[in-house]
């Protein structure tokens, strides 16, 4: 491998210290001067017609400056999907869940706002609710939109290969099904929105967001603004994780409210607010049969799912595809067949989640593989390495491989949990436990329609000499994108980490399609890459003209100007320059042309140097119906051991140990991958363990906060090891693509896989509490 | 969001029972740690006034309210010298001031040695931030059937010192709870201290909670347990309390009377907590069903019996 100074390091990142230091801004640390609250009256019924709105009181309680319903909005839908647009700004006509937004406040103070809620009164009729997804697949079970029949808001029917065919080429076929609960994303920080309207007619909101671009498209879209008076700015965000990567409601209604009042205006969710607004897992009902040949070779997989995707479609569409075309991969499974149903029910809306659609699937079919092998009475991780694909292979839902580091990372796992003798020796109660994982890097086509540009970079040589500044759309949301696009800018033009700046998250400082489906460092870093090569090549050029040497002969090291025939006569340009900088500090006085010389030259020669950076992936996929759904240029994987202690009276696991090993092609910062993998087994083991929403009978959240919320405590989370593969993507910037999402994949089967070693029970019901498996327990004892 | 109140910081126990007196009509709420009740205490996100569904249960769901009325004053104690700290108070008994800190429990060589479960419980409270701001008096006047220091206080037959203006008075803690979060304390009373009995020698105690995580919990079923041994290594008497198995704390006098006289044997502590299956009345809610509660009952009091004998130093 190449030898980087700053790429592949563990160099810190960028906003580590005003991170640790509260120093740095988040949405709810912005104030303007006038400003305004925002609050929202949500449904506190699950299913209703709206028969009247009465606001007049809270109009007139001092303080209030507008009070807004869906009268006070365009009567236009939005959504993610184009094609399922199917939400509006305030609840038109119904409310279709105990959270939907009927009403908002933008007051003085936060006290005035919610108080003026108390004076609102609305008039309902009960409709019928409907909080099953089944039931509400049923005939003549209440309908949430008139546009979705039986409440199915997509279906997908696929056949890869031909199932049918082979089916007698198998010896064992396996039915199992497993079911998951719906889930929340847990970030740190609650979604908050500050918008200002100004008398220009622009509009700008800061927001804690995922998707900067997708949300200034939908504001301009339902606010009927143009496009290019719409910015949207992310500050600092908290973690992000799949439900900040779409315009939410409070996003809009937080726009209508400044643009009503000309005033800026802030909302901030409480932690309730998140658990309604949600986006978050969907619930998966999965149902799987697989057949496989005595040997081991995988012959066929047929797989249906039905997704419980709450009150709206949000990201359902594209959910409900990759729960059937992840498993498409990382093994040779050339007959799959999959049918998939996106139902709405009486529930807080789910979108996409770390790992999307792909997450509960793969559980089950990772589960159900370890049932084959021990059918087979065949060592799990031989059986899939038995199956494992390589680069170059093409999967048979045409996603193609370019590198795949999936047998690496799988025997990485083996050999450093000493699987071996651990699966032989260990005692009832203890368990060992694998499992595989594959992920998207970077979906391959925009949520809309469009030729657009998924990643644009615009790098500027400081005019002073000597600083970089990056500007990009990418949105850091705390996994680190920021760091990364540094570490690529420095290392392209050869100087020191702190002398790029990068601003980012800006919807007008260039085009990015935002931080989700693991894009980011393959996307944004591409467009960076090539934004640095350009400003670097531009400053050589200058060196060039003016020491005569060739420019193919110079490079940048260490933050100087090398000329491989020797040394450059720089007296005259040095001279200049320390004219220029009388009784400054730093000025060089021998030894070569450096980098802050050559830059200032550069500006002195040309005017402001600027590079520019894009990316788009190729055309990807198939030309069935739904085949952009799992498209991406590159495809990650992961391979996982955990290491689990079950109590057998009391149900109660610990997970003693997870070893996980990560395909990111190439790792630009170490310890950001390490972080991105720790971060996934953590969430990952709360999905299998302890996450749940729970609802009461009338589809009210018995647990919408962080107490009753179960996610891994610090005394929850085991030791991690976490090994980095790196298979060198031939599509990425340096080789890198995804860890961010991929890495959950194999967390939940690989627990589930170590506590059926441990106790030989399985579940077909997450999350594994001990109560649920005390229940199989005890069901088992009554078996013997 | 918090509605608005008026904070009154007493140097005193006199001043603090005369302000809670003085109070009264205005509506007043003790405010100790506030880890239970400045959240119990915000404003529901959904108004109260909008109608909910036909079949809603107001008291569940988004938001249950805990506290009806906001209070217009809270009366905070913890300028209050003499209500925090540990203490021999008298031969034969410690005295916990009811502002201590869960924190300064756990940190208590003379709790941890003498009053094992209730430091053990002390140490399943809620995380170290929760630890650090919350106290036993106030984890104890909130009565939570699971309340982690209060089931210990039942084990180890504390007795609760409750004080107004009107005087002063002892009630056991087994006593106290009358119903989740409700208990025999009047408006004007607060509670001061708790005196536990110092375990004679050959006694031992511990306290175990299951949950679903390992921290930050509320027990699915909790038990404490405190055994005393007679010289010849028998088993002279037996406290056992269970928490989150009924609307209180309460104490399983069929198991303990059926340990009196026992070897202290595995056997014996197994048959003891199948006798306690008999003396709870859980139900099944989000945290737990019934038919695990019970089953559980049985398992962790014949290990809090196994583990208070461990600890018994002969």
């Amino acid at each position: 491998m190449k030898e980087y100074k700053i790429l592949n390091t563990r160099a810190p990142r960028v906003d580590a210290n005003d991170k640790v230091t509260g120093k740095a801004k988040y949405t709810d640390d912005l104030a303007m001067p006038g400003m305004l609250y925002g609050a929202i009256l949500h449904s506190p019924q699950a299913h209703a017609k709206i028969i009247s709105i009465d606001t007049t009181a809270a109009e007139n309680l001092t303080g209030v400056f507008a009070v807004i319903t869906h009268k006070d909005a365009h009567k236009v839908s939005f959504g993610v999907s184009p094609a399922r647009y199917d939400e509006y700004v305030l609840a038109r006509e119904k409310v279709r869940y105990v959270g939907d937004e009927i009403a908002a406040v933008a007051a003085a103070t936060p006290e005035v706002a919610r108080q003026a809620l108390d004076l609102i009164q609305v008039e309902f009729e009960e409709l019928d609710p409907v909080f099953d997804a089944r039931q509400a697949m049923a005939e003549g079970a209440p309908e949430l939109h008139e546009k979705y029949q039986q409440n199915i808001v997509q279906q997908v029917h696929w056949h890869f290969g031909d199932v049918e065919a082979v089916r007698q080429k198998a010896d064992i076929i396996r039915t199992d099904s497993l079911t998951s609960k719906m889930q929340d994303a847990a970030f740190m920080e609650p979604q908050c929105a500050l918008a200002n309207y100004d008398d220009r007619g622009y509009l700008t909101m800061y927001s804690s967001t995922q998707a900067p671009h997708y949300v200034q498209r939908t504001l301009a879209m339902a606010l009927r603004i143009p496009l290019h008076k719409v910015r949207v700015v992310k500050p600092a965000v908290g973690g992000g994780f799949g439900p900040k990567a779409s315009c939410s409601s409070m996003e809009l209604i937080t726009c209508l409210l400044a643009m009503k009042t000309g005033k800026p205006v802030k909302t901030t969710f409480d932690r309730e607010q998140v658990f309604l607004h949600s986006r978050a897992r969907h619930q998966f009902f999965h149902k799987m049969t697989t057949g496989v040949q005595k040997d081991g070779t995988l012959v066929f997989l047929e797989h249906e799912c039905t997704l419980d995707g709450g009150a709206y479609c949000s990201f359902g569409i594209a959910t409900v595809y990759y729960a059937g075309s992840l498993l498409g991969g990382p093994y040779r499974l050339e007959n799959m067949k999959y049918d998939g149903y996106r139902v709405v029910t009486n529930k807080p809306a789910c979108g996409a989640q770390r790992g999307h659609g792909a997450v509960i699937a793969r559980a089950l079919f990772e589960v159900q593989l370890d049932r084959i092998a021990e059918e087979l009475n065949m060592d799990p991780i031989e059986l899939r390495l038995k199956n494992v694909r390589e680069a170059g292979e093409t999967t048979c839902n045409e996603l193609y491989l370019s590198s795949f580091g999936m047998k690496e990372a799988l025997e990485a796992v083996r050999d450093s949990a000493a699987w071996k003798q651990k699966r032989k020796d260990q005692p009832r109660g203890k368990g060992i436990g694998a499992a595989c994982g594959f992920f998207v890097s970077g979906a391959g086509y925009p949520i809309y329609n469009s030729a657009t540009y998924h990643a644009t970079v615009i790098t500027k040589l400081s005019e002073v000499g000597g600083g970089v500044i990056v500007e990009s759309g990418a949105a850091d949301i705390g996994q680190g994108s920021d760091t990364m696009l540094a570490m690529i800018t420095a290392e392209v033009l050869g100087i020191p980490l702190d002398d790029v700046k990068v601003i980012s998250g800006d919807s007008d400082l260039a085009v990015d399609l935002g931080a989700y489906s693991s894009r980011t460092t393959l996307m944004a870093g591409a467009a960076a890459k090539e934004a640095a090569e350009s400003v670097k090549r531009q400053i050589l050029e200058v060196v060039a003209a003016k020491t005569g040497a060739a420019c193919d002969d110079l490079d940048i090291q260490d933050a100087e100007i090398v000329w491989s025939k020797g040394d450059l006569d720089i007296d005259q340009i040095r001279h200049d320059h320390r004219l220029e900088h009388r009784n400054f500090s730093g000025i060089p006085l021998s030894g070569r042309l450096t980098f802050g010389e050559a830059s200032r030259m550069a500006f002195l020669e040309r005017g402001s140097i600027v590079g520019t950076g894009k990316y788009k992936p190729p055309v990807l996929g198939g030309s069935f119906k739904g085949a952009a759904v799992g498209t991406s240029p590159a495809f990650g994987c992961s391979a996982q051991v955990a290491e689990v202690t079950v109590d057998l009276e009391t149900g109660e696991v610990t997970v003693n140990k997870i070893t996980g090993a990560h395909d990111c092609g190439f790792a630009i910062n170490r310890t950001q991958v390490e972080g991105q993998m720790e971060g996934s087994i953590m969430m990952g083991m709360g999905e299998a363990l302890m996450e749940e929403i729970k609802f009461d009978d009338c589809g009210r959240i018995l647990n919408a906060n962080l107490a009753e919320y179960k996610i891994p405590t610090s005394l929850d989370v085991p030791p991690l090891e976490a090994i980095i593969i790196e298979s060198n993507e031939p599509n990425g910037p340096f080789g890198a693509k995804e860890v961010g999402e991929g890495a959950i994949m194999p967390t939940i089967p690989a627990i589930l896989n170590a506590i059926y070693d441990a106790t030989n029970v399985r579940l077909d019901e997450l999350p594994a509490t001990p109560e649920r498996i005390r229940a199989a327990l005890r069901l088992k004892d009554k078996g013997k | 969001m918090l509605p608005q109140f008026d904070i009154i910081q007493p140097r005193s126990l006199d001043e603090a029972c005369e302000a809670l007196t003085k109070y009264q009509s205005a509506g007043v709420v003790v405010l100790a740690g506030g880890t239970d009740l400045l959240v119990d205490m915000r404003k529901p996100l959904i108004p109260e006034h909008l109608p909910r569904c036909k079949g809603c249960d107001p008291r569940t769901g988004t938001a249950p309210r805990k506290v009806n009325k906001p209070p217009s004053y809270l009366i905070a104690l913890s300028r209050i010298p003499e209500m925090s700290g540990i203490a021999v108070s008298e031969p034969g008994e410690i005295s916990i001031g009811a502002m201590t800190t869960i924190t300064d429990l756990c940190q208590s060589r003379i709790i941890r040695e003498k009053l094992t479960a209730l430091a053990q419980g002390a140490d399943n409270l809620g995380s170290p931030l929760v630890r650090n701001r919350g106290t036993i008096g106030g984890n104890i006047c909130n009565a939570r059937p699971a309340a982690d220091t209060f089931i210990p206080a039942v084990a180890l037959g504390a007795k609760l010192e409750l004080r107004s203006q009107r005087g002063l008075r002892l009630i056991p803690a087994q006593d106290f709870a009358v119903g989740p979060g409700k208990t025999v304390r009047e408006e004007d009373e607060i509670l001061t201290k708790i005196i536990f009995p110092v375990s004679a020698d050959r006694t031992g105690s511990s306290c175990i909670k299951l949950a679903n995580r390992k921290a930050l919990e509320i027990a699915v079923v909790s038990a404490a347990s405190l055994l005393t041994l007679d010289i010849k290594g028998k088993i002279s008497s037996a406290r056992i309390a269970l928490g989150a198995v009924a609307p209180t704390p309460i104490l399983t006098p069929k198991a303990a009377a059926f340990l009196s006289g026992k070897d202290p044997s595995d056997a014996n502590f197994l048959k003891a907590g199948e006798i306690a299956v008999s003396e709870c009345h859980p139900i099944s809610d989000h945290r737990g069903s019934l038919d695990y509660r019970r089953e559980m009952v049985s398992v962790l009091v014949s290990r809090s019996l196994a583990a208070a004998f461990a600890s018994i130093i002969v």
